[in-house]
């Protein structure tokens, strides 16, 4: 992952996306960790996913014992990410293993059994074992503590990474289980009522010996290729705080949480859409946000919406871009000669006769001593910029020859970009030059019925689910579900 | 106290009564007694009977000592050698030619003036230590009322006890013989019944029969264990623990002539015949007759029970007619076993074999085939050692071994030896197998596997006998009969795969030259329908042909037709893919084939290369099954959402580009949700055409229901799902599918 | 009792569930729910099974496991190259 902290480098990858991070990098090789959830959390793929994962990008191959469920039960149930699981098991690199706690406790403790052969045969480095609540039901209390205690030496003579799973439900009544004394870390899922109507599965780090965690519950998801973890708001805080950035909020919450946050500032933001897809909520719910938060602004006015419309829109958020813009706090660059109020005409940069050759000349000319202006040099800046108007008014090579250079020239001055386009008109090419340069791309599209939203790309690599967008009865009007 | 042991009691009871008779006539004691003085019936007359009763020991000794000095006695005597002057006579009841016999006793009788000598003798008034008091006294009141008896008397009385010797030799010998045959049917019965169920049964059966018949000294039993070849499993007798396990080859010595002739065979006064040394050598004391009864069935010999004497037997002739045919019959019923064994053991195994047939004719890979002919070879074969099954893969020289229970470099030398004989010529074997005994394997039975008009593969496996290769040979015929007919459908299959696949590409690089775009866009709706295999949509069989119609989509489906046995399916599509593309309307209840739609939606994509998320909402809908373009929005979703992913990777370590497969994302979403929430089939019915967009008045007239009872069942799907419209219950579909 | 075909068949039915899934190690109670037999005839077969060395057992009774020993495979052996 690429967030991987440098202390970190002899963790054990998880490879679960998000978890990582969580995590600090990893799980300490050798950790016994427990995983415990409810019927239903995903603790088995969440598990799978440690040893495919494990098996698949880290080289290090894994075993998953299972108790009740038959092996091809598994594979079936995996085989639904895409995890060819019977593929793995030929190449070495993962075996599932099917049979009772006793008889394995009694292969483990047996020089040369089965788990020790299985072990030496595939060099393995994970192991799952599902689950050890098997274990109390077998045997009295006593002697579950001790075998959980036995297998748990096992797996650290061996230096095997383990999730040992628990069920959730069972520990209702119980005071502590003796497990999380003797476990080096314990993981925990849950299913927590969202929105009234929607249920929200979260996913929180109880302990983790010998590594910094990040608190608090983190959703994830299942996702076409596994379980899919989106750190929590307050730890993407926690994280720009150390890392002396910050993110801005695009007013919306849900998206907010695919994003990690929310925009980190500095970085080039692209919204793509499709010709039917209603952006014009979603970036005035953006654009809003920024006003609201007291920051400086500059919109490249498109050619469908003068200035008065846009104005009216960001008014229903319950700020006034009318007031920014009389207090120098908005400009806007203005292809088109359209009439504005004459006290707004300051923050008009108007480009309708500037030929190419000269445009980024005097955008830099009108707009450099705004940046640098000594009122607003506390302030953050935020630039919208319609790239659509750029393309119809400037043709697209000039796009390809201004624009990155235009956008890295911002960024380097801590602005915040957020650029819409519509991928489809402007060509593979462009397209994905223009993807290439920005640090995170937002894309929605109508299909059907229905208009969904996804992130594609974002600068901490995450990669959302498509959500639909549905419409809210109160600001910002849109919500993902 | 009386013996009756080898008295039928009726057979004692007429005994009885003859002596009771003869007691009164000659108003003697009778009684009789076998050759050790043990009491076969109860001493007949009413006075003194009862002395044996009281001194049953001391009659006894003083019994027995007599019978030892008259060993070999043929007429009745008179004997007064234990006391002078009290005499018994004692006749021999000839019970020939058995050597018991048994005694016949009358007494007592005093001549004439002797009894005051008698009771005066010493030996009868000196106490003898071992003869109680009592034993005296009851002899001497004998002796005092006993009438003494003239020598006239004594004449008449002596022909009387003869005649009635005479009389019970007859009875005995006729009941001892049928005695004899009574209790040889009955236990052999016994056995016969009781035995079924033991682990050796014929080999215990044989014992019990043989140990009890005095037809020999000791008896054998061998099966034939190869060709020509018996071995001696089992042998009765205490002289002959050295002939378990002797061999003997037809032809050869008496065991082997017996065999060769196939009939009961007799050989007497052989001590000096060479032909006994065989019996001899393995510590046979002496040979004087050699009895042979070959195990036969149906023409084919299984072994031979025979029988050894030491010297000459009196067996009187029907006894020996008895126990000869007995032994005939037990070889009878021996073979009749072992056919009967052999048939149960060849059925034990086809049944299962057939069962096996159902599950394996879908394997697809010939490596698996060939796996499963070793393993279930094993199974098939009694005494599983060794199996391989060699292959040949391609004409380069190159084959494929599979073998179990041998290595290298042995087993590669068998294989390569096996392909050279068999996989290298042209012609088709003349046999279903063969049997090879030129290799490290023991005896090993070879089956080619022809298929595509030559031998390809070969079966053998190892067995360690030629009698067990004889009975697995069938069912392992048709193990490798199915091996055949499955390797074939792999063949084929490649062939025609390789074969159209071939054809297909020389067409499509036949039009490189002239249109570049046109190779290209084919090639990419190629690469899209295996994609979408990838992702679940159809299967790879199906990719795979709607994948060589893309290539060719430009040809002439009449000219792709005029190919043999290729492209016929193709063709269609093409012609449903060109209808489709324009616009033809569909001719009433008629509609175009999924390979052809599949085509339409394949080449949309392709020819929007720059974005192809934007297609999804223009995919060409009319003429194309509604699911179908759904799922196919679904599979570009998740296409895109794929390349995304891997773009990312190439930043991180890499992970390798894992297929998303799925029996489409919808239906997984589906049971998800009619999982978590409990929904009834009915709901799940509604539920899923509300995903796919279907109106209420669609919804009903599709379930056969009132648009009415939709509403309420879509009520209560809401009410469960906690949503409130359909908007809210597609996407929770969507979510639990997606993400 | 059970019918010695019947065994056989178990073994058969054990010996491709040990092909389909080579990697799969089994008691004789696990693999006879799995195929849905009953224990005692499954340990039986399995039992002739690891007697021809079809699979491996480790351990005795009611603990034993079996795993499949894969055969013997040379892919490639040259026929041109007579020894």
């Amino acid at each position: 992952m690429p967030n991987t902290n440098a202390i970190k480098t002899r963790a054990i990858h998880t490879g679960i996306p998000g978890l990582d991070e969580i995590l600090h990098g990893g799980i300490p090789p050798g950790a016994v960790v427990i995983l415990e959830g409810e019927p239903g959390t995903g603790k088995t793929t969440i598990g799978m996913q440690f040893l495919v994962e494990g098996a698949v990008s880290f080289n290090e191959p894994g075993i998953y014992i299972t108790f009740e469920e038959l092996p091809e039960q598994i594979y079936e149930d995996m085989s639904g990410f895409g995890w060819d699981l019977r593929q793995l098991e030929r190449e070495n690199k993962l075996r599932v293993i099917c049979m009772e706690p006793d008889i394995l406790l009694d292969q483990m403790l047996q020089p040369n059994g089965i788990f020790e052969a299985v072990v030496k045969e595939i060099g393995c480095k994970r192991v799952v074992i599902d689950s050890i609540s098997l274990f109390r039901m077998v045997s009295t209390q006593e002697h579950a503590r001790n075998n959980v205690y036995t297998i748990r030496n096992i797996m650290r003579k061996h230096n095997l990474t383990s999730f040992f799973i628990r069920e959730y439900a069972e520990l209702a009544e119980m005071n502590i289980p003796f497990e999380n004394y003797i476990c080096d870390g314990i993981v925990r899922l849950s299913l927590k009522p969202l929105m009234e109507k929607y249920r929200k599965r979260t996913i929180e780090v109880l302990k983790m010996r010998g590594t910094r965690i990040m608190e608090g519950e983190h959703t994830y998801k299942f996702l076409n290729q596994g379980v899919y973890i989106v750190p929590s708001l307050s730890m993407a805080e926690d994280k720009t705080l150390t890392r002396e950035k910050e993110v801005f909020s695009t007013g919306i919450d849900t998206l907010d949480e695919l994003l990690g946050g929310g925009i980190p500032r500095g970085s080039v933001f692209m919204i793509d859409t499709n010709s039917k897809a209603n952006y014009r909520y979603l970036m005035s719910s953006i654009y809003a946000q920024r006003i609201k938060d007291d920051d400086c602004t500059v919109a490249l006015m498109s050619g469908n919406t003068p200035l008065d419309t846009f104005a009216d829109t960001i008014e229903l958020f319950g700020v006034s871009l009318r007031e920014a813009a009389r207090d120098g706090k908005a400009f806007f660059i203005e292809h088109y000669r359209r009439a504005v109020d004459s006290d707004l005409e300051k923050a008009m940069i108007r480009v309708d006769k500037v030929a190419n050759d000269d445009y980024a000349q005097v955008l830099n000319d009108k707009l450099g001593p705004i940046f640098e202006c000594e009122d607003t040099c506390d302030k953050r800046w935020f630039v919208y910029y319609d790239l659509n108007t750029i393309i119809s008014e400037r043709g697209r090579d000039f796009l390809l020859r201004y624009f990155a250079e235009e956008m890295s020239m911002w960024r380097s001055l801590g602005i915040t970009i957020v650029v819409h386009c519509n991928f489809a008109e402007i060509g593979k090419e462009t397209a994905s030059f223009l993807e290439r340069t920005c640090n995170g791309v937002i894309r929605t599209w109508v299909d059907g019925n229905y208009q969904y939203l996804q992130v594609t790309k974002s600068p901490s690599g995450r990669v959302s689910a498509p959500h639909i967008i549905a419409n809210a009865p109160d600001e910002p009007f849109v919500q993902l579900i | 106290m009386i013996e009756t042991t080898g008295l039928i009691s009726d057979i004692r009871d007429v005994c009885q009564e003859l002596q009771d008779t003869y007691a009164q006539l000659t108003d003697l004691l009778i009684m009789v007694t076998d050759h050790e003085g043990r009491m076969m019936t109860a001493p007949s007359h009413p006075g003194h009977a009862i002395i044996f009763e009281q001194h049953a020991e001391e009659m006894q000794r003083f019994m027995q000592q007599e019978i030892n000095k008259l060993q070999g006695i043929k007429n009745t005597l008179l004997s007064d050698q234990w006391v002078p002057g009290i005499r018994w006579l004692i006749a021999p009841v000839s019970l020939e030619p058995l050597s018991t016999s048994f005694f016949i006793w009358a007494g007592i009788l005093i001549q004439t003036g002797t009894r005051q000598a008698v009771l005066s003798h010493p030996n009868f008034s000196q106490k003898d230590v071992e003869v109680s008091t009592d034993f005296f006294e009851a002899m001497q009141r004998w002796v005092h009322e006993t009438q003494e008896t003239t020598p006239e008397q004594e004449i008449f009385k002596r022909e009387k006890i003869t005649r009635l010797a005479r009389a019970m030799s007859l009875i005995l010998k006729s009941s001892y013989k049928e005695k004899r045959l009574t209790d040889r049917l009955v236990a052999l019965s016994d056995t016969l019944v009781t035995d079924q169920s033991a682990a050796h049964p014929i080999e215990e059966i044989t014992r019990i029969v043989l140990s009890s018949s005095d037809l020999a000294d000791i008896f054998g039993f061998a099966l034939r264990t190869g060709t020509g070849k018996y071995t001696v499993i089992n042998s009765i007798g205490t002289a002959a623990p050295e002939l378990n396990g002797a061999v003997f080859h037809e032809g050869e010595g008496f065991l082997g002539q017996a065999v060769l002739s196939a009939q009961p065979s007799r050989w007497t006064n052989v001590e000096r015949d060479p032909r006994s040394n065989f019996f001899l050598q393995k510590g046979v004391p002496q040979v004087h007759e050699v009895q042979c009864f070959p195990i036969r069935y149906d023409d084919e010999v299984y072994g031979l029970l025979f029988g050894v004497s030491y010297k000459e037997r009196s067996i009187p002739g029907l006894h020996f007619q008895f126990e000869e045919t007995m032994i005939s019959l037990m070889g009878w019923y021996i073979a009749n076993h072992l056919t009967y064994e052999k048939m149960e053991k060849q059925l034990q195994r086809f049944k299962p074999l057939i069962e096996l047939s159902r599950m394996i004719v879908s394997v697809q890979d010939a490596q698996r085939v060939m796996f499963m002919l070793v393993d279930m070879s094993l199974n098939l074969v009694w005494n599983p050692s060794a199996s391989i099954v060699v292959h040949r893969t391609s004409d380069d020289g190159k084959i494929q071994m599979v073998a179990r229970g041998m290595q290298s470099p042995n087993g590669e030398t068998y294989a390569k030896d096996v392909a050279r004989r068999y996989l290298e010529n042209a012609e088709q074997p003349a046999a279903s197998y063969y049997i090879n005994h030129s290799t490290p394997f023991e005896i090993m039975l070879e089956y080619p596997i022809v298929y595509a008009n030559r031998t390809r593969a070969v079966l053998a496996v190892a067995v360690s006998t030629e009698q067990e290769g004889e009975e697995c040979r069938e069912i392992l015929s048709a193990l490798a009969m199915m091996g055949s007919v499955v390797m074939k459908s792999v063949y084929d299959r490649q062939q025609y795969m390789s074969n159209s696949n071939r054809f297909a590409q020389i067409l499509h690089e036949s039009i490189r030259e002239w249109n570049v775009a046109l190779y290209q866009l084919t090639a990419d709706a190629q690469r899209i329908v295996q994609e979408f295999a990838t992702w679940g949509g159809i299967t790879k069989d199906e990719a795979d042909m709607i994948g060589r119609a893309c290539l060719m989509s430009y040809s002439d489906p009449n000219m792709l037709r005029s190919f043999p046995h290729l492209f016929q399916q193709e063709a269609e599509m093409i012609e449903d893919y060109k209808h489709i593309q324009d616009n033809q309307a569909v001719a009433a209840g008629k509609s175009y084939s999924r390979g052809g739609q599949i085509m339409a939606l394949a080449f949309a994509i392709a020819a929007s290369a720059d974005d192809d998320m934007r297609v999804v909402n223009d995919l060409p809908i009319s003429g194309i099954d509604q699911g179908l373009v759904s799922q196919f929005r679904l599979f570009v979703l998740s296409r895109h959402t794929l390349e995304t992913e891997i773009n990312l990777v190439e930043e991180a370590p890499a992970v390798a580009a894992r297929s998303v497969s799925s029996e489409g994302a919808e239906g997984r979403g589906l049971e998800a949700i009619v999982k978590q929430f409990g929904l009834s089939p009915r709901e799940k019915e509604v539920l899923e055409l509300v995903v796919k967009a279907s109106s209420n008045k669609e919804i009903a007239a599709t379930l056969f229901i009132s648009e009415h009872t939709v509403k309420n069942h879509l009520t209560n799907i809401f009410n469960k799902m906690g949503v409130s419209d359909r908007a809210q219950a597609i996407a929770a579909v969507f979510n639990k599918s997606i993400g | 009792m059970v019918a010695e075909s019947d065994v056989i068949t178990l073994q058969m039915e054990c010996t491709l569930f040990f092909e389909n899934n080579p990697y799969a190690i089994e008691t004789s109670s696990g693999l006879s729910k799995r195929l849905g037999r009953s224990q005692q005839v499954t340990e039986r077969a399995l039992n002739r099974l690891a007697d021809m060395s079809i699979l491996e057992k480790n351990g005795d009774g009611l603990r034993a496991i079996y795993r499949y020993r894969a055969p013997y495979v040379q892919t490639e052996v040259d026929l041109s190259a007579y020894d």
